[in-house]
């Protein structure tokens, strides 16, 4: 959406606060990002009430809602308020006891495909805990039943974990992304929230020199990881076209080197860690581009389950093509619209 | 024909009028039975009239490529002259005047000038008036005027969407015309602007399951089968015969408007709450052509749609 909006504040049960409920939006803006926090901010005319505010909503000038998030607490200064809004996804942000080695009854482990490991993180983890959000939510991790399970990439632990980062590293290591999601309760006539994670299957092939482009190499990257268990030990490689793997290939592997190791007393979890961390830096690039250049209306189809294809990644280099995945799409009231590919943080330069 | 019957019988300046209107209906605010306007004696031609176009352009090697174009909004200025030795007394008259209608909540002012016979409103509000002092018998100030709404020909177009079992049309003389899309007859809205018109509904009960959809008509005339905008109310809601629902798109407002038959006190409640939020909750025309439709199982029941016809 560009242009004019309107916001709503929501209770907890998706009530539109105030006697008169819509606000229409001096300014707002909107980066949605797939594997980070979303940023959300928004300035209308003074709310009369904002008290219970739980939900903002930024709708489009017809009314359809286009994004929600836990509203923050609005700040008042002449007659314009502005409310900063914080992703609902981040009702994940928690760090309770998680158990990826609980067994069934028969000795097998109850996680053992993507879409009990998904449902596993998004809901039954906070019912095993006895933890309640406070928020009704439902979960969609159908599509994840398309995934190849990779045994090899979980470490079977059970240890006070941060659920977000767990299911940004499964992200990284199945090519899924988790989305929230709204629909509405035809009884009730509420919005209610969905988490969603999907596959990135679909791609996009698109020639740089087409469009304006900015981008933003990350040469910090840990590219080796070293798996030992103090007597033995294992090298794990970050390549460049994004996979792992075990074997020293110089036309593949990244320079210059940079190592990480991890030891423990059992070498299948050291190497499940290996594979964990070398799978977080895949795709650590950022290239941004503009969709209101000439060609940009072409690209705005694409969403958080695309691969970009980025041919002319290197200008050297026009025969081959770089696969990052959608990352990021900006906009904001004045018609900002730009998408960007790969996960590259934008804290990058703070990690290790 | 010499040039003082050319400026008398061809004058701008001379059908300029500023008045104002009620942001809720659309209305001309009246005094006593007399459209409000403030007094002045003489203006000069004002600046800002005409239309600014920005262009977003992309340059090639050949041919550039437009990316978005906008109609961009001018500021009108004007000078206002009084005259007399009471002219500062005028000009404070003026200036009170423009003070009593500055909650741009409630009221805009409207800016109209004529051109054969064609009267053409901008609704406004008042940036700046700036007291310039006496210059003989005249005293004057510069007035500036931020457009609020592109220019618009007429008034407001309005019209009671008819049942559509019977496919009568009941064309509505609003108080006072207003301009909008053309309204072309069997509930079509033609919208020859570069952008979407703004829809104000006025749906009189007794009214079950109220709803309004618009459905575009192509080139050929033919109905597209499915509305690409609609407003349903949730399961429950419905209107009494002594209540409307006004879904006014030009102030992004929806609220019910409740009668008291036997105090004749009026009530106003937000009503978005109640829209359901599988469709939306405000109705736009899109350009070219468009039917609306409603629900008006009760004979008594009506549905009024406001428009107004943009120009550049």
């Amino acid at each position: 959406m560009m242009g004019t909006g309107f916001i709503c504040l929501y209770d907890h049960s998706f009530k539109a606060l105030g006697t008169w409920t819509q606000h229409v939006a001096k300014e707002w803006s909107l980066t949605r990002k797939a594997f980070e926090a979303d940023d959300f901010t928004a300035t209308c005319s003074d709310w009369g009430n904002s008290k219970n505010a739980c939900f903002v909503g930024l709708h489009t000038p017809s009314g359809t809602l286009e994004y929600i998030a836990f509203c923050g607490i609005p700040v008042t200064k002449g007659k314009l308020t502005t409310v900063t809004g914080c992703d609902c996804r981040h009702v994940f942000n928690q760090d309770i006891h998680v158990c990826l080695n609980k067994q069934t009854t028969n000795g097998s482990y109850s996680i053992l495909d993507c879409p009990s490991l998904f449902s596993y993180l998004l809901k039954g983890v906070f019912a095993e805990n006895g933890i309640s959000l406070g928020i009704d939510y439902e979960i969609d991790v159908s599509d994840t039943g398309f995934c190849a399970w990779n045994e090899a990439a979980i470490a079977r632990e059970s240890s006070i974990s941060n659920i977000w980062d767990l299911i940004q590293k499964f992200n990284a290591v199945y090519n899924t992304v988790m989305t929230v999601e709204w629909s509405v309760d035809s009884g009730t006539n509420v919005y209610s929230l969905k988490f969603v994670v999907r596959r990135i299957y679909q791609s996009r092939a698109l020639k740089l020199s087409d469009y304006d482009i900015v981008m933003k190499l990350n040469q910090n990257t840990i590219n080796r990881v070293v798996a030992s268990d103090g007597s033995t030990s294992v090298t794990y490689y970050l390549y460049n076209d994004n996979s792992v793997g075990m074997t020293f290939d110089s036309s593949k592997c990244l320079f210059p080197p940079r190592i990480f190791t991890i030891v423990d007393e059992d070498i299948d979890k050291a190497k499940a860690k290996a594979i964990e961390k070398l799978n977080d830096n895949r795709f650590q690039d950022r290239v941004t581009v503009d969709r209101t250049t000439k060609l940009g209306s072409t690209l705005s189809d694409l969403n958080f389950t695309y691969f970009g294809d980025l041919a002319g990644y290197n200008a050297a280099d026009l025969s081959t093509s770089k696969r990052l995945p959608v990352s990021a799409v900006k906009t904001d009231s004045k018609g900002m619209n730009k998408i960007e590919f790969g996960r590259l943080s934008d804290y990058w330069f703070l990690e290790e | 024909m010499n040039t003082a019957v050319i400026q008398n019988s061809d004058s701008l300046v001379s059908s300029i009028q500023i008045d104002v209107v009620n942001t809720s209906n659309s209305t001309q605010v009246k005094v006593n039975g007399s459209p409000t306007m403030p007094s002045t004696d003489f203006l000069m031609m004002p600046s800002g009239l005409g239309f600014k176009q920005s262009l977003d352009v992309v340059t090639g090697e050949t041919i550039d490529y437009v990316v978005k174009q906008t109609i961009d909004k001018r500021e009108i200025k004007l000078t206002v002259l009084w005259k007399g030795q009471n002219a500062y007394a005028k000009y404070q008259e003026f200036s009170k005047w423009v003070a009593r209608y500055f909650d741009l909540d409630k009221y805009h002012i409207r800016f109209s000038y004529s051109i054969n016979g064609t009267r053409r409103f901008v609704e406004v509000a008042v940036t700046l008036l700036d007291l310039k002092g006496r210059t003989g018998s005249m005293v004057s100030a510069e007035l500036t005027l931020r457009p609020l709404t592109p220019f618009y020909e007429e008034t407001m177009v309005s019209f009671i969407v008819s049942d559509t079992n019977s496919g009568s049309v009941y064309p509505y003389i609003y108080p006072y015309v207003y301009g909008g899309g053309a309204y072309s007859g069997n509930n079509q809205i033609v919208n020859n602007y570069l952008e979407s018109l703004p829809l104000r509904i006025v749906l009189k009960g007794p009214m079950a399951s109220p709803y309004v959809s618009i459905q575009k008509i192509d080139e050929d005339g033919a109905v597209e089968t499915e509305p690409y905008s609609r407003i349903q109310f949730a399961d429950g809601v419905s209107i009494a015969a002594n209540e409307t629902i006004t879904i006014d798109a030009f102030n992004k407002k929806i609220y019910l408007t409740s009668t008291n038959e036997s105090t004749g006190s009026v009530t106003v409640t937000d009503l978005f709450n109640s829209v359901s939020k599988s469709y939306d909750a405000f109705l736009f025309a899109k350009p070219g052509s468009s039917k609306v439709s409603a629900s008006l199982s009760d004979s008594k029941s009506e549905c009024e749609i406001f428009f107004v016809r943009y120009v550049l």
